[in-house]
């Protein structure tokens, strides 16, 4: 066990922002703590950080007690590098004193011949050393971001927190960048912490994914797990962007009240219970066959490689996607059954 | 054409004003300094300047004093930014307006209030006697360095807490999670980033410091420690053979000087500075424990107590003495020198021809400086972007120059034409529009800017007239930065002395002058009765000011809540 947070509280007067959050992460893992705007998942990692004082709970990293109500270790004595969604350079120093500054600061006693080794791998790894004597404000956006890695990751911390790390660049290099941050994962060693709310990033980055609502977990599980079986209608729509249809359920089976559709598998005893199954857009069919729940095509979205149609059953809204070929116009009367 | 015209007739108008009301002047300035008696050229004033010993004496003066005053506003202003923007201490909004206070309120009267407090008989004279502790003598040039210092340490204390309101917090934490202790962190991070608000709002401080006259006027002049505008000063009211040829080579020394320090400031501040445009964060970024936090707040509030109103409340209770020695008692106290300010018709007379000139010069620099700054941020014109940098320049050459500069060109502005301009109403008005025109462009165009532009192009899409268009949608939105411009120049001039010193004549003397020739004459008690009730006057125009923001304020959000 590497880092156990746990039973973590926070509330800023009496506004709760989360509480009895509870996790171990392991040595090297690579965890996302997802979540919509204003869940408190940035409270988690600043509390994480040691920014803000925890109002409950406690968390442990390698026996060494950093938060509890009582007493918070402070940044600077916390083995960690830290990568922020505004990037946060200093405009005065090039990127090499960026890289630098960790080690002057944490590794006081080391030899300089080791400490210019640190720089210089830190450097190769961001990709960074033919940049190294510029000044962020000669930097494009993902180089900046490159600079805010490096200097995380150049003392060769323990723990890596990442904040919204590539919500500030646009959309291609994001997509680019998550290689990136998983290269320089798997060459460090380092736990990862990463805060987001694209759950793209979340689900094809980690080994772990921890969705986060309004103060408190969802679910934690691998990015398959969630995404295949939710554990509350939350997770299923958040992730999945599931359908809930309403009907039936014989233990493994399931039938929809409004029709012939029908499903067989496991589902989380949270839909169960309320007799709905949760079904994500991709696993709906359309057919003009009469098979079904009958619905109508409200919208239809053409987006290359499948299309997206909006369809209402009496008052429910669904969300289906088709592959190409299977294509409908809007207004049709069609019906719906499971995959 | 007919557009292309109108454009062009705009153009002349602003050039001619910008080189009548701004460039001449200054031309005409340095040509006189270059001149002899009968018109000719000549250096004999400079040549005679290097072996004037007074006037080095003046300059070395200028220099030591402005420069001391200036790293010492740094220091304070440095320190009550800090304060106010970085941590949890309480009454800031209290400390900030103690911090201004000293700017706000003419140096004369705080100098004035100073001297009665610190002078011998006065309260603290007698007890640092009993306690043998070495008298306070402000007549020094330390004393000098002193009451720059405080006055213009807001100068600083304002540059740097906007700058550091502005460096995001996630700098400061990315250096604590390399491992860097917080004040190491405010030393390594936080400083160098806010250096060049540092080193501009200390510049700033030194322009001011050059620039000011009451101070030394009112401690320097009877002990003789000359500075520069003061020696012209005395040149100028000496009326000696070339006296007006040699302040004018004097004001050259000042300007430069003025000058250098500008430049100093362009050269730092165009650093790399590269969240110039950063929003101002008003968070909390270094927690204080609550008896620390107690002892600062405590401290830096009486500290800046003791200088700011303490010497004034001092000067109010004292002009109502009849004697030197302080003291309570019903037979010691009188009214007569408060009856004097309100019956005395030298005072009346000034007091009606400060409101006077003040009020015009205002509400002309309003009607000027609006247009300018419309004309610069929404039509782009270059030729008001140039009346706008000409108008910055006068701000920053000192008064006494600026004053020098203007009486030699009104009262001749084409050779051969006599105004007989020099001691009237009008050249002082003029004065103070050149000197404060400035001031109404920076706020006005702060206004236009905070407007949206699509919100006038709504307006007229919506069939209105540029007349309901001026009336209806851009007035309501710039009155109130507007006015605040305005505002402040109606009092800076209603209490200004630099320029009326050397410009007013007997007939058009002004307050400033006023309280500076009961001091020079030794009537302590006139002066300070006179400085209470301007201030007590200004703390009024102030409220109402607030009072009517408050209530605009209101009118707004109700309408919005609709």
């Amino acid at each position: 066990m590497s880092l156990i947070i746990d039973k973590v509280s926070m509330q800023y007067g009496k506004t709760k922002v989360f509480s009895d959050v509870s996790i171990n992460i392991n040595k090297g893992e690579f965890l996302s703590i997802l979540g919509p705007s204003g869940c408190g998942k940035t409270s988690l990692l600043k509390i994480l950080a040691g920014f803000v004082k925890p109002t409950g709970g406690q968390i442990m990293m390698d026996d060494v007690l950093y938060s509890d109500k009582y007493k918070t270790l402070p940044p600077e004595k916390r083995d960690m590098g830290m990568v922020f969604q505004s990037f946060a350079l200093w405009p005065h120093m090039t990127v090499r004193q960026h890289v630098e500054f960790p080690l002057q600061c944490r590794h006081k006693y080391m030899s300089e011949a080791e400490k210019e080794n640190l720089v210089q791998s830190a450097l190769d790894i961001t990709g960074l050393t033919d940049l190294q004597n510029r000044y962020p404000n000669e930097l494009s956006g993902g180089q900046r971001q490159r600079v805010s890695l490096a200097r995380a990751i150049a003392a060769k911390p323990a723990l890596l927190l990442m904040d919204e790390p590539l919500s500030a660049l646009d959309a291609n290099l994001r997509v680019s960048m998550r290689k990136e941050i998983r290269r320089i994962h798997r060459l460090t060693g380092s736990t990862v912490i990463f805060v987001t709310h694209d759950q793209g990033e979340a689900l094809s980055m980690s080994d772990r994914v921890m969705l986060f609502n309004k103060g408190h977990i969802e679910q934690i599980d691998t990015p398959k797990e969630i995404y295949i079986n939710p554990r509350t209608p939350f997770t299923a729509s958040f992730i999945g962007h599931c359908n809930f249809i309403e009907g039936q359920w014989q233990n493994n089976s399931f039938k929809a009240y409004d029709g012939n559709l029908s499903y067989i598998g496991e589902v989380a005893p949270a839909f169960r219970d309320s007799n709905i199954c949760p079904l994500r857009p991709e696993q709906l069919r359309l057919n003009d066959k009469g098979v079904g729940i009958p619905v109508t095509v409200q919208d239809k979205q053409y987006m290359g490689r499948e299309i997206h149609y909006v369809i209402t059953n009496k008052k429910n809204i669904y969300n289906i996607y088709t592959p190409m070929e299977e294509e409908f116009a809007v207004g049709e009367e069609l019906y719906a059954t499971c995959r | 054409m007919k557009k292309y015209f109108k454009i062009s007739k705009e153009k002349i108008i602003f050039s001619l004003m910008a080189l009548v009301l701004f460039v001449f002047p200054l031309i005409r300035l340095i040509l006189l300094s270059l001149t002899k008696e009968d018109g000719s050229f000549s250096l004999d004033q400079y040549y005679y300047f290097l072996s004037d010993s007074r006037a080095l004496e003046s300059v070395i003066n200028t220099l030591q004093i402005s420069i001391s005053a200036s790293l010492i506003s740094a220091l304070c202003g440095i320190i009550t930014a800090f304060l106010v923007g970085y941590t949890n201490i309480k009454y800031k909004n209290l400390i900030e307006a103690l911090v201004l206070m000293p700017f706000v309120i003419p140096a004369y009267v705080i100098t004035l209030a100073w001297t009665g407090l610190t002078g011998p008989g006065s309260v603290l004279s007698q007890y640092l006697a009993a306690h043998m502790i070495p008298g306070i003598d402000l007549f020094t040039i330390h004393g000098i360095i002193g009451m720059l210092g405080i006055c213009h340490m807001s100068v600083v204390h304002v540059t740097v807490v906007h700058m550091l309101r502005k460096v995001p917090q996630e700098v400061g934490w990315a250096a604590r999670a390399s491992g860097c202790s917080q004040w190491k962190t405010l030393l390594k991070v936080d400083l160098p980033m806010v250096m060049p608000a540092i080193a501009g709002g200390t510049v700033l401080a030194f322009l001011a410091d050059v620039d000011n006259f009451a101070i030394p006027a009112f401690l320097g002049i009877s002990s003789n420690i000359p500075v520069l505008s003061t020696y012209i000063y005395e040149k100028i009211i000496g009326f000696g053979p070339n006296s007006f040829t040699y302040g004018a080579v004097l004001s050259v020394v000042l300007s430069l000087i003025a000058l250098s320090g500008a430049l100093l400031s362009t050269l730092l501040v165009h650093e790399r500075s590269y969240q110039e445009s950063a929003k101002e964060n008003f968070n909390i970024r270094i927690w204080f424990s609550p008896p620390v936090r107690r002892v600062i707040e405590i401290g830096t509030v009486s500290l800046l107590t003791i200088f700011s109103i303490v010497p004034l409340v001092y000067m109010a209770i004292t002009a109502l003495l009849r004697g030197f020695t302080f003291s309570l008692d019903a037979e010691c106290l009188t009214l007569d020198n408060y009856i004097f300010v309100f019956t005395n018709d030298g005072v009346r007379e000034a007091v009606i021809n400060s409101l006077f000139m003040a009020g015009t010069a205002s509400v002309i620099c309003l009607i000027l400086g609006t247009l300018i700054a419309y004309m610069s941020v929404r039509k782009q014109s270059k030729v008001a972007s140039f009346l706008n940098q000409c108008a910055s320049v006068m701000y920053s050459v000192p008064g006494i120059v600026l004053a020098l500069a203007l009486i030699f060109y009104w009262s001749q502005p084409i050779p051969g034409l006599n105004t007989g301009l020099y001691g009237t109403f009008t050249i002082i008005i003029l004065g103070y529009i050149t000197r404060y025109m400035i001031i109404q462009i920076r706020n006005s165009s702060a206004a236009f800017l905070a407007v949206a532009e699509a919100a006038e192009q709504a307006a007229l899409a919506s069939g209105s007239n540029s007349i309901t268009l001026w009336v209806k949608i851009i007035m309501p939105q710039i009155a109130i930065p507007a006015l605040a411009g305005t505002f402040f120049i109606f009092l800076s001039a209603f209490t200004e002395l630099t320029m009326s010193s050397i410009m007013a004549s007997a007939s058009t003397k002004t307050i400033g002058l006023q309280i500076f020739n009961l001091q020079q004459a030794g009537d302590y008690s006139l002066a300070a009765a006179l400085s209470a009730v301007i201030v007590l006057f200004m703390g009024i125009i102030y409220g109402l000011q607030k009072l009517i923001r408050l209530l605009l304020a209101r009118r707004k959000t109700y309408e919005s809540d609709n």
